[in-house]
């Protein structure tokens, strides 16, 4: 095979109006209709309203709620799943056949549906049947027990917990491959430098594994934000908006026939994952250490 | 020369795959069209209409294979038996197959705009909303002998709102009544009497029940539909109450929380669970938890539609004679008692773009048979939104009751069924009106809940361009 052969142009012609069909149109159309009054009452009688839609949405108290849920949800699975991810990645990274049989069992969570997750956790958090307050109770601390669902101090902090238990899995897998790929003899020079387990682990380990954090980050950071099936599957929102998020938010006014209003949800929330994606990576890579 | 070919071939072939990928993301807009020309008249039965004529109609089968039919329906609707049944039985009626597709309670609304907006509803919709709330200009005229025969409580509500003359809803299920659902030895235990009229006399009543051991009122507040009840069925009478008041509301030049009387009634709702009077685990129960309590007599009152008897008799066969429905006085002033009698609680309609068009609309004509009717009121007791029928159907006891209170003072329909004037003109205030009641329960304050409820309502009035929003 010639190195130097060039294909034509057009064969990416197929691929390029697949991606701008299904990405690029949508999302400028988005941009452009979140300055609109498009709504499902006059399907075909759209008018630019200017800025209207993002002024309406700041002084929506439930943006600020699903706003504020959203940040508190993406901040709490990102430090759940990447620490406790760490912690069994370090408890299953030698290779051995049990240690494969944890890691199959620890990433089995990731392969089950989040609608089937959340139905699942409806049940466990069910505040008289469920396993959660079953078990609170068998071993006397049933003062523990909660409405865990329908509770809005606890409610947002249980699906996180949902999360935490579904995803930590994957999160581990990314860690295990980042500790395999360590050379040996960081750890070898390290022992001889007498170096303890505690000492090999700040020192060695997590340094060298900044490029996993950096990826298990950014694929938290996303997925936090875009955080909806979990909710959507277990409170839906409520009790009376109190575990809104931004993708449950703009489903509801999506659904409410108010489309103008719901692409600019779209583009501010767009935005936001953008902005904290590019912060986390912009951080993180500063912090790689090549070897 | 061959590889350019092949090479043009493969772009060819990709070019067909994205095209055929996209075609599947395309809307039919085709005009729909009428089944007539391929059914043949098998074999056929006799069906009496609603008003007791007599129509021939035929079974319909295309050749191997019998025509299907499909009904959006909700949740409530379709995970219930009165529906599903009564279907069933018009389409062994008709020789023909019925599918439901049956959507989420909290999305039916919102999917049925959407795929209205897109042209996409199926053959017919099985619904509780009013017509302000839906896609109506997708929806057919229907023709039947009961387009005559419908009571005027319900026929203002089967009329396009644009021309107020075209039938485009077809009445099946009752009209029917809201209130207070209560178990009758609970409260002939703790010697209460009814009717109870006014706040005041309920909240005695509340503090007699509690201090027999049980909860005074059940509220179950996991779903959002129940709680609202509470409001529904005892905010009328205060906007009848001052002429044109109904108007300047739906004209936004008053808003409610400017009413002192709907302001108190919040108050007295949210008063409820600060007094103590409601179960602990409100926000967590479902109106299956409801029924076991008010069945069992665990709870005094409970919060429902006429809808519940069906329900309680079909689930706690043996209890349900220790039920009754009363009146919700949530007023302070007696004087403002009333029944809450509503138009037709569910609706047939067809799409006019179905496929199916004289299909669907002879089933509606069937559904609106004795024989079908027979059924639905049967698993579904009720008062028939009909002037006259010469066969009778199953009524509730519930229903019965509270006529009888209809004697004793006025009956309205909820705020948003109500006639004012001769029309509903509170027919499209819905808003968010069920999650701010139920926010009432989860500790927002009265007047936070009835402001959420009016911006949210504004809101919606603005996106439909109403006058005065």
């Amino acid at each position: 095979m010639n190195p130097k052969k060039m294909y034509p142009v057009y064969l990416v012609i197929p691929a390029f109006l697949i991606y701008a069909v299904f990405f690029i149109i949508p999302n400028v159309s988005g941009l452009a209709l979140a300055f609109t009054d498009w709504n499902i009452y006059f399907f075909d009688d759209i008018h630019f309203n200017g800025l209207d839609n993002f002024i309406k949405l700041f002084h929506e108290e439930v943006f600020w709620i699903a706003l504020k849920n959203t940040f508190l949800f993406a901040v709490a699975t990102v430090l759940g799943k990447n620490l406790l991810g760490f912690l069994m990645a370090l408890l299953v990274a030698k290779t051995s056949k049990f240690n494969i049989y944890l890691r199959t069992v620890m990433f089995l969570p990731v392969t089950i549906s989040t609608i089937v997750v959340s139905i699942i956790f409806v049940s466990i958090y069910n505040p008289d049947m469920g396993i959660v307050n079953q078990f609170l109770r068998s071993v006397g601390l049933g003062g523990l027990a909660r409405q865990w669902l329908v509770d809005p101090k606890v409610a947002l902090w249980a699906v996180a917990a949902m999360e935490i238990w579904q995803w930590s899995g994957f999160n581990m897998v990314v860690f295990v491959a980042g500790m395999q790929s360590i050379p040996d003899d960081f750890f070898e020079a390290a022992r001889i430098d007498g170096a303890g387990r505690w000492q090999t682990l700040k020192c060695i380990t997590v340094p060298l594994m900044v490029q996993s954090f950096a990826v298990t980050f950014v694929f938290s950071i996303i997925s936090g934000f875009k955080v909806f099936a979990q909710i959507y599957g277990t409170t839906n929102g409520g009790p009376a908006d109190a575990t809104q998020v931004m993708g449950t938010f703009l489903f509801k006014s999506f659904s409410e026939g108010k489309l103008g209003y719901s692409a600019a949800v779209g583009v501010i929330f767009m935005f936001l994952i953008l902005a904290f994606s590019l912060i986390f990576l912009i951080i993180l890579r500063k912090k790689e250490v090549e070897y | 020369m061959m590889k350019k070919g092949w090479k043009n071939n493969m772009l060819a072939v990709a070019f067909s795959i994205m095209l055929a990928g996209l075609s599947g993301c395309s809307v039919d807009t085709g005009t729909a069209s009428s089944v007539s020309e391929t059914k043949t008249a098998e074999e056929t039965d006799e069906v009496k209409t609603a008003d007791g004529t007599e129509n021939t109609e035929e079974t319909k089968e295309t050749e191997g294979s019998k025509e299907t039919l499909t009904v959006m329906i909700g949740s409530g609707d379709g995970g219930g038996e009165a529906a599903k049944t009564a279907f069933q039985k018009a389409a062994d009626i008709m020789g023909i197959n019925v599918e439901l597709s049956i959507f989420p309670d909290d999305q039916f609304l919102n999917v049925l705009n959407t795929k209205g907006a897109t042209g996409n509803l199926d053959d017919l919709i099985f619904v509780s909303y009013s017509l302000q709330d839906l896609p109506y200009n997708e929806l057919a005229e229907l023709d039947g002998d009961w387009v005559n025969n419908v009571t005027d409580v319900s026929r203002q509500f089967l009329l396009n709102p644009d021309d107020g003359q075209t039938v485009i809803m077809a009445p099946m299920g009752s009209e029917s009544n809201m209130g207070l659902a209560y178990n009758k030895k609970v409260l002939a235990d703790a010697g209460v009497e009814l009717p109870i009229r006014d706040y005041g006399s309920f909240m005695e009543a509340c503090e007699k029940i509690k201090a027999t051991g049980v909860t005074p009122v059940y509220v179950s507040a996991k779903e959002t539909w129940t709680p609202q009840i509470l409001l529904l069925s005892s905010m009328t009478s205060t906007i009848m109450k001052e002429d044109g008041l109904a108007q300047k509301l739906a004209t936004n030049r008053v808003k409610p929380q400017d009413i002192q009387g709907l302001q108190d009634m919040w108050a007295n709702v949210a008063a409820l669970k600060e007094k103590g009077y409601i179960n602990e685990d409100h926000m967590s129960a479902t109106h299956d938890m409801g029924k076991k309590a008010i069945a069992e007599g665990s709870a005094g009152f409970y919060a429902v539609t006429d809808a519940a008897y069906g329900e309680i008799q079909s689930e706690y066969p043996d209890l349900v004679d220790g039920v009754g429905l009363t009146i919700t006085p949530m007023w302070n002033d007696a004087e403002l008692a009333f029944v809450m009698t509503n138009r037709t609680s569910r609706t047939l309609a067809v799409s006019k773009k179905s496929k199916n068009l004289e299909l669907a609309k002879e089933f509606v004509n069937t559904c609106l048979s004795e024989e079908v009717l027979k059924v639905y009121y049967e698993l579904s007791p009720g008062s028939a939104p009909f002037q006259s029928l010469d066969y009778e159907l199953t009524t509730s006891p519930w229903n019965a009751e509270m006529q009888e209170l209809a004697k004793e003072m006025p009956s309205y329909g909820d705020w948003a069924n109500a006639l004012f004037d001769g029309k509903a003109v509170l027919n499209p205030f819905w808003g968010d009106f069920d999650l701010n009641v139920q926010s009432m329960f989860s500790g927002k304050s009265s007047q936070e809940a009835i402001e959420g409820w009016y911006k949210k309502y504004a809101d919606d009035a603005k996106a439909k361009r109403l006058e005065g929003f």
